[in-house]
């Protein structure tokens, strides 16, 4: 299924408009057969990243993913986890949700487990070229503060971690921008893009659902030309090396 | 600054430490096999007591799954959130550039050299060892009932030696 949808990309969309790039799908709950599929498809540049959805079997960093960030690695492809996915558990650690806003706003906090499993399992010392791409989940300067506090206090507990846990949140970590945040203080989203890093924002629309950005209007009006360029078109330019 | 006269060498076995007041400042002396450190009580983060945390050795990795332990007994924790520090210099190990416990300096010095004799003639038999933190040892003593070394005396504040600033524990000195 994952070559095959692989293989549809390429044919339904990149062979019609070579400026579409596509992801590498893969079995990820299978750690040797999606290696497989990323050294297949390693050094085509028809490919931006590796695709994961959200809600695994497991948290992120279980060593069951090792193999596929190691083939990512290998072949130069960053990960990109997309919020949604089918591990048949609920999001929550208490059952399951009654209404769709609370399952929409509830992936960011969900994938902030795994995102700090990530960090914590020390997947960036074993693989320190690979880069995470969070897409449609940008709520990371919150849970910097609060690893790097609870680090302080039990840092004995994961002695592979060289640094404080925010750094390597700052440095392996990308995110998309949609859905924009929609601070009542517009300052206060550019506070967060600055925690971020400014070369870290990816402009996203998640076009075609219904819940899209708009390119036009999507991102603060106060926002510097150079820092809009960067969202909209060059970090993801150096990130994905295109050109 | 001030010399201070703590403790005497047999208060703080090897291994142990002892919460000691200087001038109102609650100061934490520990012995680390023989060796004498000193660190204000008081953390660097929040301001718990470092003389109520554990003391434990130093965890330390080469990569994930791996796990070394050593330096057991030179790290010491608050007991309030666990921060570590090192017994030897204060450091905070995760924020070493920013944060440090306050660490005084510490010396052994027998006690002839705080009171000099001549002494009174009733004498106990010492039984502390102690040395210097170069390493030079020190052997029993014959310690004068009227100068009871683990007690700050008024007569020993008062020969303060203006020099940098000391933590003292006396020793056992010979005669």
């Amino acid at each position: 299924m994952a070559f095959a949808a692989n293989e549809y990309q390429l044919e339904g969309w990149n062979r019609r408009e070579p400026r579409l790039k596509a992801s590498v799908v893969i079995p990820y709950e299978n750690g040797e057969m999606s290696r497989a599929e990323i050294r297949k498809r390693a050094g085509d540049r028809r490919f931006a990243h590796v695709l994961f959805l959200s809600r695994t079997s497991e948290l992120l960093g279980k060593r069951r993913y090792w193999p596929i960030f190691e083939a990512a690695v290998e072949a130069g492809f960053p990960i990109g986890v997309h919020v949604f996915g089918s591990s048949g558990r609920p999001m929550s650690n208490t059952g399951w949700p009654s209404f769709y806003i609370e399952e929409i706003t509830e992936h960011s906090a969900s994938l902030a487990a795994s995102v700090t499993s990530l960090i914590v399992e020390g997947v960036f010392e074993r693989y320190p070229e690979l880069k995470i791409v969070l897409i449609e989940a940008a709520w990371i300067p919150s849970l910097g503060w609060r690893l790097d506090q609870n680090w302080k206090r039990m840092r004995d507990e994961v002695p592979h971690l060289r640094r404080a846990p925010s750094e390597y949140l700052r440095e392996h970590f990308w995110v998309s921008t949609q859905p924009m945040e929609e601070a009542e203080e517009p300052d206060h989203v550019l506070d967060v893009m600055a925690w971020i890093g400014w070369d870290k924002i990816l402009f996203a629309s998640d076009y075609p659902h219904w819940d899209f950005d708009d390119p036009f209007v999507a991102l603060p009006p106060s926002l510097s030309e150079e820092r809009r360029n960067k969202i909209y078109s060059g970090n993801a330019k150096a990130l994905y090396r295109l050109d | 600054m001030a010399k201070h006269v703590v403790a005497a060498v047999a208060d703080i076995p090897p291994g142990t430490r002892r919460l000691t007041q200087v001038n109102g400042r609650a100061i934490v002396v520990f012995n680390l096999g023989g060796e004498f450190f000193a660190l204000n009580n008081r953390c660097p983060h929040r301001g718990g007591s470092l003389f109520h945390g554990k003391q434990t050795g130093l965890v330390e990795s080469d990569g994930p799954g791996n796990y070394r332990y050593s330096r057991p007994g030179e790290i010491i924790r608050c007991p309030w959130h666990g921060w570590e520090f090192d017994v030897r210099t204060g450091q905070s190990w995760c924020d070493p550039a920013r944060v440090r416990a306050r660490r005084y300096a510490v010396s052994v010095q027998p006690g002839t050299q705080l009171i000099p004799g001549p002494y009174v003639a009733e004498t106990v038999a010492g039984h502390g060892r102690g040395r210097l933190r170069g390493g030079r040892g020190l052997t029993p003593f014959r310690q004068p009932l009227a100068c009871p070394p683990s007690s700050l005396r008024p007569d020993v504040k008062a020969r303060q030696m203006k020099k940098a600033e000391r933590i003292i524990a006396t020793s056992p000195g010979d005669r």
